[in-house]
């Protein structure tokens, strides 16, 4: 009974989706880029430089058609390095977002589905977490633990996790009181069992919008952090590290910072764009108004 | 009203132990780090004897637990250590760099309120029409822009291309040296205006438009996206319904009632914005060359200087817990729901 | 859906109402700009777009780039006037030195009538108290005293330095560090000092006092009227000096004329601003070089035919080229060129990978087959593309290069650690405290209980030896010091134990109206204000 509401649930979900254009579009964007990061080795003009190579005799080239993007300080082209740094922002955001995702997520079934004490003790410590300043809070976690891309990853998924946890029990606490619920707890599951079991699945469809949102600020802010030299370390060619590198040549050859903050930009936009009108269209209420109007 | 008094302890008891939770991390961050603080401390060509002298100094060689005592003892006092680089007091260069950081922010925030506001209630009115869309595109892409990036943009654009705007820093150097703003409150703007010192404040001026445009693009995006959908809903609820059907003249309509019921939602977003631009300052802040407490914070990473990334962490923190507390006290004071969750 | 002609109408309303507001408010604004606009001066003021701040302002104490400001303040006893090579020591606040033959006491007469900034005139007890003072609170640089037994003041005008051991004590006192002369009005406590002194006070005999400090932005300088060289001629009477950390914004600042002297732009950028009709580039050495020290402690690099082998790896050429833009030389051993010690035929390995192949074969790795780590400073534009560039080199024999990106430090307690898990190779800086070259060997290169600075871990008491009697004979046999330290040189260079890189050179970019600008490598980075003079 419960499969067949989602899936009808999904049907009407993917016939709004294709209604708007806009959605669309992002999917597109994002799916562009998904390929285009898999597929970064075969497609990119020069692979090696994409790595790191130097070529030191053909450095700043503007534009052009063999660097449609033109080179770098090294004589890199910018367009295989942009290709490839797209494997490291998509990789970061759902690494980001699935560690915050498996910390947040059990807590917040258990707290909502068991209450009491549990939910007293788990909640508080959400709150406390919640009410931390996340991205300086992330700062000084990466600036003492050591300036890195893995460093970064795991401070920001540290402190991106309480935001499910609260989602996830806000969703068990409707969930449980489902007959289904009832009925199993009747014949004698165990609790874990029916948190991993039913609530799980059951409550997936909101935090797999929260997450989609999510990537764009997680690729953000990782991009923020390799800015300031926390993230991702040379030669990678990480977005945020090109801009920061770039940044001094701004003036003179503006396409090495330009590119890859643009790149950040459209992963970025599409993810919002697509996770906005996901809200829109899971929403009943912004659909009812949606409707009448 | 039993009941909001007891939220009101609630809550300020979760602020106080959150702000417990940061001290008690950023100690366990500042002497869990491997390496030892004391050098830095005596710079790079120090002897063993001067280290030996710092590492008293700092206290460095005495049990944990009493470090962490001290530390505490010392924060109550307000003292949040003393700059391993500069050895000036945290604290101190804290309240010196900040007036400049919260210029900045106050000014792209009362920006992003009135456009915010422009923005969404216009979209709201012009729900699934062209404009509504243009304007949703612009509020996503507000909130996904990199602002560093965006910053570098308006330089290359309004500085390298067109030539009407000054690329960074606060204040021309003529001005700096032959009309200096005589500093009351920090904000050179307001100073200059205060101390009648025109010329100083058209030079400020021109210096805090493209940082503050930059800061302000995120909570643009946020503000127009909460008024929009809290117009839309005002505008569909009976009583507006009802008025437009006993010939209120619209635009009485559309300021008295909706606009007034979707400003307090606006005014939440912003105050959630407010907080973080305190952060989303320091990378606009590095590119602008702006002396506030971002710029204060990057170098403070680029040297390893702790006692300064954790003071203004630990300052960050409270600042923002404050602002959420007296918002949450806010909303629950104005809508008594809030209270029972 | 609502009229929204009706909002329209509203909306012009107050746009009509906005304007005129602003319009009355521009009218009264631009009134009173024009009237208070003066133009300035520009004669008698100087803006300088440096690249650091001042972390510390006590002259006891500061060792980083403080010496900008410091030695426009405060004076020393010698001045050491780099491009005079035979003669670099002339008089300051000395006007004459002698030293006995042992070498273990000098003499300062000092010149008289010269006034602190709170009017007291300068004593031979200034002196001995100014330079206890550094001596005792040990910090920063006061270790180049270390030789000094006692300190008196014979007369006033007199003082005497009595030392432990034979010391060039000459050189000492024109140290850019730790030499500064303060005045009676320097509070007594030494903690209590160092505040004030970083509030923006000082007590020093130059020709400028503070009058305005924002720390870590700007400070700004005023002439002192009783300063004893006099204000006749030309001279600059006001100075900005910024701190300005993007390289783009300095190069703006120069461009658009807000800066008159800036400094270490990317090389990249002088290419354009050498056709740029209202600036000049001046080019001196700097006295600091470009290391990349090689862990002989470590796997593979314990070894001094890899060593060697990598050391013929790495692209000078292209580097100097290339990245440089040929402002910069390659180095010839550790000692940077122009300086006192330095020699320009010594042995200096070139990039030939035919030779590096050659010498891994006999090392037993014909086909290299290992991982070198090597570190740099974050933010590093020069280090980072050297990295780079040579990780490509060593990719060609074999050997792949771990580049890791470190503060200095992170990069630093890496180093210090346990040698064998440390970095095979980390890349740094070096520049002198005082000019001698045993300041750049045994800082590099000497046997440390506990590592400093030693990142080669390179132990060799022949070489210990060999410096430490040239550091003792310099004040009274230069010739025979600089020989053995020549040897000691050679020694290191062929133990391969570091990759002398690059001497770096000081580019100063000055507007073309700035005249008699010319940088003195052993203070570095400083403009001398008091000897400029901007055109009208």
């Amino acid at each position: 009974m419960n499969k067949l509401t989602l899936s009808k649930e999904t049907k009407i979900t993917l016939k709004l989706i294709k209604r708007d254009k806009l959605a669309m579009l992002s999917l597109l964007i994002i799916t562009f880029f998904i390929i285009v990061s898999i597929f970064a080795p075969f497609i990119v003009p020069y692979p090696s430089q994409g790595e790191g190579l130097p070529v030191p005799e053909k450095r700043f080239l503007p534009p052009s058609f063999e660097n449609p993007f033109g080179t770098d300080y090294l004589g890199r082209d910018v367009l295989s390095r942009v290709i490839f740094g797209a494997r490291i922002s998509l990789f970061v955001g759902i690494f980001v977002v699935c560690v915050a995702i498996i910390i947040g997520v059990p807590l917040g079934l258990i707290a909502g589905y068991f209450g009491g004490k549990v939910d007293d003790v788990l909640m508080r410590i959400t709150d406390v977490f919640l009410s931390f300043p996340s991205l300086l809070f992330a700062i000084a976690l990466v600036a003492t633990l050591g300036p890195g891309l893995f460093n970064a990853m795991i401070s920001l998924s540290i402190t991106w996790w309480p935001w499910y946890a609260r989602l996830a029990r806000a969703q068990a606490v409707t969930i449980k009181e489902q007959p289904y619920i009832l009925a199993s707890q009747v014949i004698g599951v165990k609790g874990l069992t029916i948190v991993f079991r039913h609530l799980l699945p059951n409550a997936l469809t909101p935090i797999i919008v929260q997450g989609t949102m999510d990537m764009s600020s997680a690729i953000l802010a990782e991009a923020g952090l390799s800015f300031i030299g926390l993230g991702a370390q040379a030669p990678s060619p990480e977005w945020g590290l090109m801009v920061s590198t770039g940044r001094i040549y701004l003036l003179n050859y503006w396409w090495f910072p330009v590119f890859p903050g643009l790149a950040i930009f459209l992963v970025a936009l599409a993810f919002n764009l697509f996770g906005d009108s996901l809200r829109d269209v899971l929403d009943p209420k912004s659909r009812k108004a949606g409707g009448q109007m | 009203m039993a009941s909001f008094k007891t939220y009101l302890i609630k809550r300020i008891i979760l602020a106080l132990v959150v702000i417990y939770f940061v001290i008690t991390i950023t100690f366990i961050l500042s002497h869990v780090v491997p390496s030892d603080p004391a050098e830095l401390y005596v710079g790079p060509k120090a002897t063993a004897e001067q280290r030996e002298k710092a590492i008293k100094e700092l206290g460095l060689n005495q049990p944990i637990y009493i470090q962490y005592l001290r530390y505490f003892q010392n924060l109550v006092n307000g003292d949040l250590g003393k700059s391993l680089r500069a050895h000036t007091p945290v604290l101190h260069d804290i309240l010196t760099y900040l007036p400049a950081t919260l210029e900045i922010v106050v000014l792209a925030n009362i920006v992003a309120l009135i456009v915010g506001v422009a923005f969404g209630s216009y979209s709201a009115l012009k729900k699934d029409m062209l404009a509504d869309h243009l304007i949703r595109i612009v509020s996503v892409g507000g909130v996904s822009i990199p602002s560093f990036w965006f910053a570098l943009i308006t330089q290359l654009v309004f500085f390298g291309i067109l030539g009407i705007f000054p690329l960074d820093s606060r204040l021309s150097s003529d001005i700096q040296l032959f009309n200096p703003i005589h500093t009351i409150t920090g904000f050179y703007t307001i100073d200059a205006l205060i101390t009648g010192n025109i010329v100083a404040l058209v030079d400020s001026v021109r210096h805090i438009i493209l940082p503050a445009f930059v800061l302000a693009t995120y909570p643009i995006g946020l503000v127009t996206r909460m008024v929009r959908s809290m117009m839309v809903e005002v505008l569909n609820e009976n009583y507006i319904r009802f008025a437009k059907a006993n010939g209120f003249k619209d635009n009485l309509i559309y300021y008295k009632y909706a606009l007034k019921n979707a400003l307090t939602p606006a005014l939440m977003a912003l105050g959630l914005s407010f907080a973080y631009s305190i952060t989303g300052a320091f990378l606009v802040e590095v590119i602008f060359s702006w002396p506030g407490l971002g710029t204060y914070t990057v170098n403070a990473i680029l040297e390893n200087d702790y006692p300064a990334i954790l003071g203004v962490t630990i300052f960050g923190t409270i600042f923002y817990v404050f602002i959420n507390l007296f918002l949450d006290i806010l909303q629950a004071y104005l809508d008594p729901r809030v209270r029972l969750q | 859906m609502l009229n929204s002609n009706a909002f329209r109408k509203a909306i012009s309303k107050i746009a009509i109402i906005g304007i005129a507001v602003i319009v009355i408010i521009a009218g009264l604004g631009a009134y009173l700009y024009y009237t208070q606009y003066s133009i300035p001066n520009l004669k008698s003021s100087l803006v300088y777009a440096y690249v650091s701040d001042f972390p510390d302002l006590d002259p006891s104490i500061a060792f980083e780039d403080e010496q900008v400001i410091l030695a426009n303040m405060y004076e020393a006893l010698v001045f050491y006037n780099a491009s005079n090579t035979n003669n670099p020591l002339t008089p300051w606040l000395a006007t004459s030195w002698s030293h006995s033959p042992d070498g273990l006491e000098w003499t300062f007469n000092l010149r008289k009538g010269v006034l602190f900034h709170d009017g007291s005139e300068l004593k031979a007890s200034s002196v001995k108290s100014a330079i206890e003072r550094t001596i005792r609170m040990g910090l920063g640089a006061a270790y180049i005293w270390d030789a000094v037994k006692e300190i008196q003041a014979v007369d006033d005008y007199t003082v005497k330095f009595v030392l432990d051991y034979p010391a060039p004590l000459a050189q000492i006192a024109s140290s850019q560090y730790g030499a500064w002369i303060t005045g009676p009005s320097t509070p007594s406590n030494d903690t209590q000092a160092t505040e004030w002194f970083n509030q923006g006070k000082d007590s020093g005999t130059g020709p400028y006092m503070i009058e305005k400090y924002e720390a870590g932005f700007q400070v700004v300088l005023a002439k002192f009227d009783k300063y004893w060289k006099g204000w006749s001629g030309n001279h600059v009477e006001k100075v900005l000096v910024k701190s300005v950390r993007d390289p783009t914004a300095r190069l703006q600042a120069i461009k658009a004329g807000e800066a008159d002297i800036t400094l270490d732009l990317p090389v990249d950028y002088l290419e354009e601003l050498k056709t740029n009709e209202n600036v000049r580039i001046i080019s001196v050495p700097s006295y600091r070089n470009l290391l990349g020290m090689i862990n002989t402690k470590q796997a593979y690099t314990d070894n001094v035919l890899i060593r060697q082998a990598i050391s013929y790896a790495f692209p000078y050429d292209a580097v100097v080229k290339n990245v440089m833009q040929e402002y910069a030389t390659q180095s010839r051993g550790p000692i940077p060129v122009g300086m006192l010690g330095h020699f320009e035929d010594l042995t200096q390995y070139t990039y030939n990978l035919e030779k590096a192949k050659q010498l891994l074969s006999q090392a037993g790795y014909p086909n290299g087959g290992f991982t070198l780590t090597l570190t740099y400073t974050s933010g590093d534009e020069l280090e980072k593309q050297v990295a780079e560039l040579y990780k490509a080199e060593l990719e060609k024999l074999g050997i792949t290069l771990e580049i890791k990106e470190m503060t200095t430090k992170a990069k630093y307690a890496l180093a210090r650690g346990d040698p064998t898990q440390a970095q095979h190779i980390l890349l740094f800086y070096w520049w002198p405290t005082y000019i001698t070259p045993y300041d750049f060997l045994y800082s590099l290169f000497h046997t440390e209980k506990k590592v400093i600075f030693n990142f080669a871990y390179y132990y060799n008491s022949t070489y210990d030896d060999l410096i430490d009697t040239a550091s003792q004979l310099e004040g009274t046999d230069l010739n025979k010091a600089l020989q053995l330290y020549r040897q000691a040189q050679e020694q290191v260079v062929e133990d391969a134990t570091s990759l002398f890189i690059l001497d770096m050179d000081t580019i100063m970019i000055a507007n073309k109206k700035v005249h008699n600008f010319n940088p003195n490598s052993a203070y570095t980075e400083v403009v001398f204000f008091y000897d400029v003079w901007v055109e009208a």
